[in-house]
């Protein structure tokens, strides 16, 4: 159970993100709407580095439900899944105001939901349980703590926030809500 | 309007041909019938009834039309394996065509392609599948048409013969289709049109009216080709060759005749008995539907369902007594029958007739039946969520439907995986086919996301174009963002399967979508805000690297080496500067990335560079990050020591400057670092590693050319530049590589880059220019970032005029006790070619001066006066005399130094050492830095109090501790002061102190006899202090000299040679200068030497001589604290004076408050101190015998009371037995009673004293106090008029006044 964290910039500029393995059991009852859709390996993703030319097609036929690779998942397809979320984001953001987007999106395994600050700063939260109400909690805390770290008059909006104490601060309120 | 349905979702009819309409059909060069026939598909305007007999015009209606024996063939194989061998057909497909059609799309570059040739041909592909399935019924035939020709010799028997031919498919198929007889009549036939006629009458008798005469004319030679719709590619039956190259048919070689004859026939054929026999049966099975929908059975379904009976359906199929009347003729001969019993039994999910229906009113157009049936089968589970989104207008419940689908398909564990990737994909298509394209991309449906569901996780080539077509359909949707995603999904699915040119399409498209980043509707003046460019804010930095590798990966192997070197160049790039929001999160990941980019670009480049002819072409090659750090690049040259603090050699060169200045020197430095021909000077080269992973650089050099020359090669004749074979250089380290340059002429260089060889493979330059200061001169340069040209660094090579070479004669770490003096030599000499006319020795501190020839007195006098100059100036340079007049060349010179250690810790001795041939010339500059440990050797205590005795003022206690380890010897102690003297109240000679032990010492204080300049300094220190607290300017008028006496007063009986003045100076001058500035922070140092002297006329110092015999160390230690002697706040006035000033408004409050502090250290400086001056002594006998039986006994106590001041007298009264109140606090020791006169006045100049005799009286015996006393003291000032300036009252306290014991002895 792992969860990644983005924090995006008015201007979709990552200034800071998080990978976090969730040490709490995956709940035993999905979502009707997650049961809804098909369970997905990730083996598609694995290993895009060492496969390199004449990939064989022996392994086409593998059976469904390969390992679920954690953080150590490929990186850039994270990152790439929390790019692309941003288009859904957009979308819902136009079409209403909240602040807090559950489940804006899906890809894959993941599920994406999402925090707009009034400053039109996202965070992206890359999920693969249901935890509505930790996730919101875990934002508003994590805005708070953004909050903070904007306050430093030599902090600027698209500056990577490299506070260790924010980050560790982050991490405590992830281990508490996720 | 809705698109017209799929074509898979349509009749599918198969063809049984008898051998001799075979034969005719090859020999007139035409195709066999099943493609003749799906050449006139689909048909133009049919229209079908519903069930509610409303007419339904179709504008085509398709059929799709094959041949039975194959169908029956593919039936018999597995259908997991056929599935396995569908997809890989597929992918075998669109593997061989993709890069002529990568190709085609790149020609048209900019456009956006409306139509994807790779998803056109999967969804022919995928379409073109006809073989019946269990899943689902689509393709199990509604019609056989058994045909035969005239040209056979009975052709009655032949088509008996078909009738009777059993129908070999499987048991699952559903066995309910209408057979149709096709007699085809060539022109050339052995029957005539009559004979045929006959026949045909004969078929219809015996099989019905479903039969068709089609008459042909069949010319040959055949006519000309007519071009036909392709048909779809089938995949070839297992087993047998790929032959569908030779098969595909666009053309048919009929007549136009034969084209109408062909065309009427289908169109009978549709109109005349497939449509009604469907709408019959939909009518039938729709009856048979709504019967089981009712009430009882419904319950009995869902009691079914509830628990979980297996049995198939309760309601027996009615399709054997429904049986449609006009369609007698299908129903099978008695042989079949059982065999459609068990089929029934057998069909996919209990429900074929149910499914039957559904797909029936679908082809028909009844889609309000259609619905119904689908929807209730869905609801039961058995399919039909993939067909209602076709059917029904877009609403939100469609995307419901479609997950339902697919849920489905995908639950299904026993389900092999082929079979299900392939049912999905099905409906992928025909959902795309299906659904208008504008209606499939809305935001209600999402039907990319469909096609990304559809695509699951399998890693074959259908799933990634389903992802690839999902991404087109984002793309066109303006969602880059997810455009780009799909497509690296789909190139990394593809990479798999080894479709190398799509793949790199598809990552190309991932890259350029990635690029091609959404405009952000922004304030404009947000990057204007935040100091930045739009262009300067970085991203996801594990994304480029994720699409660009494989990228690089796949040209290299398919032979694009340059595209991938430069392509895996550029991924080093990007994790050297990526400013990674990885440092906090997931570390560790880059380095392997890091080594894996290099790796592959070093094998990618080993290969480009062996195969490549004409290397010309590496030119272009370059590496994106630099190694080299210009700016902390250096030059170095010899025999010169910059190490040490650049602010130690400015404060040498200010006191140079100041020096100077004031003896009209020609101050002027050459500070300019130079290089000498012949003599090698080095460019420190600082190289760091941007990347995760050891590199090295071989053949590393730097290039130099002339100033002003243009061109590098010309300096190489003279020109002797190190080059550095190899280089190592760790992850991320940085490194300092020495590069050393000899010239053999004077020129001007001009370094301006550095050339390596990156991996041994890649010459590289990088540029050692730096970019020179922000201008802030102009608006424009404000308003925009302008930068000074480059800085690029430049060296004089200069012929070695006359250069001074300093070095000390031992250079090992000196290691010193504290006050430890020694002698040193430097040695000077000239390596230029010029002599030397003058030499300056500059130190940066007080304790190292030039050693004198001045012989010192061996015998010292007890006592001595040096006259001072007082002065805090710090130590002029010193001028080394050059022995003749000038050092020529080759001559050297040793200079006696003499170092005193004064401060504790590591130090360095700094020597700047200035010279120059002539006295016009400017100085040259040798630096020189000597470090030094100094270690504590003493550990004093110093304190003095009034003496008792009336010969001696004070007594001076003086503690010394031995804190080394080894004993040392005191050879001297001398006392100096302005105003006192001193001499030892011990006799003796002292031994050695072992370590850890003490020595004391105690000296008596008086005042000296003649001192001198001490009134004329005190009234130097009020006028410039007053000029400081009135911020008034500091002129720089220097402190009256003043005369010290110095009293030896302790010396063993070996006279030491030290020279005292120097080190008294020294020492003095060195405490001083720290102590002001730590207590005067706001007065700026300079000014220190015009405001205070160097000594206080109170203070006495006393210097310590020691020696460490068995060291053979010797030195000495200052020790200054002592102030003797009552002073009167002096600088009271000046203070009042400055705090009652009209009060000037500052702008600063800061500057209000330095003020304030600057006026509070004056207030408790030493020079503004205050105390009573009066000191009474009482003394007396300390015992007395006395018989009390005689009378009382009369004690005589002598009071002294002595005026420790030395600037002002004072007035004062003494008045004996106080309050009675005050001798009640003590119980147990009575004061005593003194009688006869009580009360003394007296007036006494500076340091006298005056003494009283008082009879005190003791009426019996005990110990009494005597201090039962109290004096008033008036300071007075002010010579002609005199008045009180402080007014003091002073008890004595019983605890520090002597007692006396009256004891009673009988006489």
């Amino acid at each position: 159970m792992s969860h990644h964290l983005f924090i995006l910039s008015p201007s979709d500029t990552p200034i800071y993100n998080l990978t976090y393995s969730s040490t709490k059991p995956a709940p035993t009852t999905n979502s009707p709407l997650s049961s809804n859709l098909p369970t997905w390996s990730t083996s598609a993703f694995a290993g895009t580095l060492t496969a390199l030319s004449g990939a064989s097609s022996t392994t086409q036929h593998t059976t469904g439900g390969g390992v679920r690779i954690g953080g150590g998942q490929d990186r850039h397809v994270i990152q790439m899944i929390a790019n692309a979320s941003l288009d859904a984001i957009e979308d819902v953001m136009r079409k209403e105001g909240a602040m807090y987007l559950k489940s804006v999106d899906k890809f894959n395994e993941w599920t994406v939901s999402a925090f707009i600050t009034p400053g039109n700063t996202k965070f992206v939260l890359l999920h693969e349980a249901k935890n509505d109400e930790g996730i919101k909690s875990f934002f508003y805390e994590v805005w708070e703590l953004y909050v903070k770290t904007m306050l430093n008059p030599f902090h600027s909006n698209q500056q990577v926030i490299r506070s260790s104490t924010f980050d560790t601060r982050v991490r405590a309120s992830a281990k508490k809500y996720l | 309007m809705a698109p017209p349905l799929p074509s898979s979702l349509s009749p599918h009819i198969c063809i049984l041909s008898s051998p001799d309409l075979k034969e005719l059909l090859t020999a007139s060069s035409l195709p066999q019938l099943p493609e003749i026939l799906q050449s006139f598909s689909p048909l133009p305007q049919v229209n079908t009834r519903t069930t509610s007999l409303t007419s339904i015009p179709h504008k085509a209606f398709s059929l799709r039309f094959s041949d039975l024996i194959e169908i029956e063939a593919s039936c018999l194989e597995d259908e997991e394996q056929r599935a396995v061998r569908t997809v890989d057909w597929i992918g075998s497909r669109i593997g061989a065509r993709c890069a002529q059609w990568v190709e085609d799309i790149e020609k048209m570059a900019g456009k956006q392609s409306v139509r994807l040739p790779w998803w056109d041909e999967l969804k022919r592909c995928v379409e073109g599948d006809h073989v019946p399935s269990k899943a689902e019924t689509w393709n199990h035939p509604a019609a056989i048409i058994l045909a035969v020709s005239t040209n056979t010799p009975n052709p009655l028997q032949a088509i008996s013969n078909l009738h009777s031919r059993a129908i070999e498919l499987p048991s699952w198929v559903d066995p309910v289709y209408l057979r149709y007889t096709l007699i085809v009549h060539p022109k050339e036939s052995a029957l005539s049109d009559e004979e045929s006629s006959a026949l045909f009458n004969a078929v219809k008798k015996q099989y019905g009216l479903h039969s068709y005469l089609l008459p042909l004319d069949m010319p040959n030679p055949p006519p000309a080709p007519v071009p036909v719709p392709t048909p779809k590619p089938r995949l070839p039956l297992a087993g047998s060759d790929s032959m569908e190259a030779s098969l595909v048919t666009n053309t048919l070689r009929m007549n136009e005749k034969d084209i109408q004859q062909t065309a009427k026939f289908t169109r009978e054929f549709l109109v005349m008995s497939l449509i009604p026999w469907m709408e019959k049966c939909v009518l039938d099975w729709n009856e048979s539907f709504v019967s089981t929908r009712r009430l009882p059975s419904r319950l009995f379904s869902s009691t079914r369902r509830l628990f979980g009976t297996p049995s198939p359906s309760p309601t027996p199929p009615p399709n054997h007594r429904s049986t449609p009347s006009r369609a007698s003729t299908y129903t099978a001969p008695a042989t079949t029958t059982a065999a459609a019993a068990a089929a029934t039994q057998a069909a996919p999910g209990g429900l074929p007739q149910q499914r039957r229906l559904a797909e029936f009113a679908t082809i028909l157009g009844d889609f309000k039946l259609a619905v119904t049936v689908w929807e209730a089968l869905s609801k039961e589970g058995k399919g039909g969520s993939d067909i209602l989104p076709l059917l029904l207008s877009p609403s939100p419940a469609i995307p419901l439907h479609v997950s339902n689908a697919l849920n489905a398909m995908f639950t299904q564990s026993t389900a092999p995986m082929a079979q299900m990737q392939l049912r999905a994909l099905l409906c992928a298509i025909r959902w795309e086919i299906g659904i208008d394209p504008s209606d499939f991309a809305s935001e209600m449906l999402g039907g990319e996301r469909w096609l990304v569901w559809a695509a699951g996780s399998a890693e074959e080539p259908p799933s990634a174009l389903l992802l690839a077509h999902a991404a087109f359909i984002s793309s066109k949707k303006q969602a880059f963002r997810r455009a780009g995603f799909w497509y690296l999904l789909a190139a990394n699915r593809l990479e798999k399967c080894g479709i190398k040119p799509l793949t790199m399409y598809f990552l190309r498209k991932a890259h350029d979508l990635y690029r091609n980043r959404p405009k952000k509707e922004l304030s404009p003046s947000f990057w204007d805000a935040e100091g930045k460019q739009f262009s300067d804010s970085h991203e996801f930095d594990a994304i480029i690297p994720g699409i660009q590798h494989p990228l690089g990966r796949l040209l290299y192997t398919t032979g694009n080496v340059k595209e991938a070197v430069e392509i895996f160049l550029s991924l080093l790039k990007g994790s050297a500067s990526s400013i990674s929001t990885s440092a906090i999160g997931n570390g560790g990941y880059e380095t392997e990335t890091d080594e894996v980019y290099l790796e592959d670009f070093r094998v990618a480049f080993e290969h480009l560079k062996t195969n490549l002819t004409n290397l010309e072409q590496l030119k272009d090659i370059t590496i994106p990050f630099s190694f080299c750090v210009p700016r902390q690049t250096q030059l170095r040259f010899l025999n010169n020591d910059d190490g040490g603090e650049f602010s130690g050699w400015d404060k040498c060169e200010e006191a140079w400057s100041r020096f100077s200045r004031s003896h009209g020197l020609n101050s002027h430095l050459a500070t300019e670092s130079k290089a000498y021909v012949n003599e090698p000077f080095w460019i420190d080269l600082a190289l760091k590693n941007p990347l995760d992973v050891d590199v090295t650089l071989t053949d590393l050099t730097v290039t130099v050319q002339e100033s002003n020359e243009n061109d590098p090669s010309s300096s190489k004749s003279f020109l002797d530049v190190e080059i550095v074979k190899s280089v190592s250089i760790g992850p991320r380290e940085t490194r300092t590589i020495p590069i050393s340059v000899k010239a053999t002429r004077p020129t001007a260089l001009t370094i301006t880059h550095i050339t390596y060889t990156f991996l041994s493979l890649l010459p590289s330059i990088e540029s050692l220019a730096v970019r020179g200061q922000r201008l802030h001169s102009t608006a424009v340069q404000r308003q925009t970032p302008t930068y000074a040209p480059d800085i690029v660094m430049k060296v004089a090579v200069a012929e070695a005029g006359c250069r001074l070479l300093a070095n000390f004669s031992e250079d090992k770490q000196l290691v010193l006790n504290q006050g430890e003096v020694i002698s040193t030599k430097l040695w000077l000499s000239n390596t230029g070619v010029e002599p030397i006319a003058e030499v300056w020795l500059v130190v940066g501190s007080d304790n190292l001066w030039l050693n004198k020839d001045e012989a010192v007195p061996s015998d010292l006098p007890t006592s001595e006066t040096i006259h001072s100059s007082n002065s805090l100036k710090p130590q002029e340079p010193f001028s080394i005399s050059l022995g003749s007049s000038s050092l020529m060349p080759g001559q050297s010179l040793e200079v006696p130094v003499t170092l005193h250690a004064l401060d504790l810790g590591p130090r360095e001795i700094r020597y700047l050492l200035l010279y120059r041939e002539n006295k016009d010339a400017p100085f040259k500059q040798v630096r020189k830095v000597r470090s030094c440990q100094v270690l504590p050797l003493f550990r004093i205590a110093i304190f003095a109090t009034p003496s008792s005795k009336i010969e001696e003022m004070f007594l001076v206690d003086l503690e010394l501790q031995n804190n080394c380890t080894s004993a040392v010897q005191i050879t001297r102690i001398s006392t100096i002061s302005p105003r006192w003297t001193c001499n030892s109240l011990v006799d003796g000679t002292s031994g050695p102190v072992f370590p850890s032990q003490s020595s004391r010492f105690v000296l008596g204080v008086n005042p000296w006899v003649n001192p001198s300049g001490c009134e004329e300094t005190l009234d130097y220190v009020v006028r410039q202090l007053e000029d400081v607290v009135r911020g008034r300017a500091i002129g720089s008028s220097e402190p009256p000299p003043l005369d010290l006496c110095c009293s030896h007063v302790f010396q063993t009986q070996q006279s030491d040679d030290f020279e005292i003045q120097s080190f008294i100076h020294s020492g003095k001058r060195h405490t001083a200068t720290e102590s002001l500035v730590s207590i005067y922070p706001h007065i700026p140092p300079h000014t220190h030497h015009h405001i205070f002297p160097l000594f206080n006329p109170a203070a006495l110092d006393i210097l310590v001589f020691w020696e460490i015999p068995s060291e053979n160390r010797k030195g000495n230690q200052l020790v200054s604290a002592l102030h003797l002697g009552a002073t009167h706040s002096p600088l009271q006035e000046i203070i009042e004076g400055a705090e009652n000033a009209k009060s000037t408004r500052s702008m600063y409050a800061q500057t209000r408050r330095e003020k304030e502090e600057v006026l509070q250290a004056i207030r408790n400086s030493e020079w503004n101190m205050e105390m009573n001056p009066l000191y009474v002594f009482v003394r007396t006998a300390s015992g007395f015998n006395h018989d009390f039986t005689k009378g009382p006994c009369c004690v005589r106590v002598n009071f002294t009371v002595r005026n420790f001041s030395t600037t002002m007298k004072s007035r004062f009264i003494l008045k004996l037995n106080g309050d009675a109140s005050d001798s009640s606090s003590s119980s147990t020791i009575q004061p005593v009673v003194y009688c006869g006169r009580l009360t003394f006045r007296g007036t006494l100049e500076q340091t006298m004293h005056t003494t009283f005799s008082v009879t005190a009286w003791v009426g019996r015996p005990g110990t009494y106090a005597l201090g039962a006393w109290q004096i008033e003291t008036e300071v007075l000032e002010g010579v002609p008029k005199e008045q009180v300036r402080h007014r003091y009252l002073q008890q004595a306290s019983l605890d520090d006044n002597p007692f006396i014991n009256v004891c009673h002895v009988d006489s």
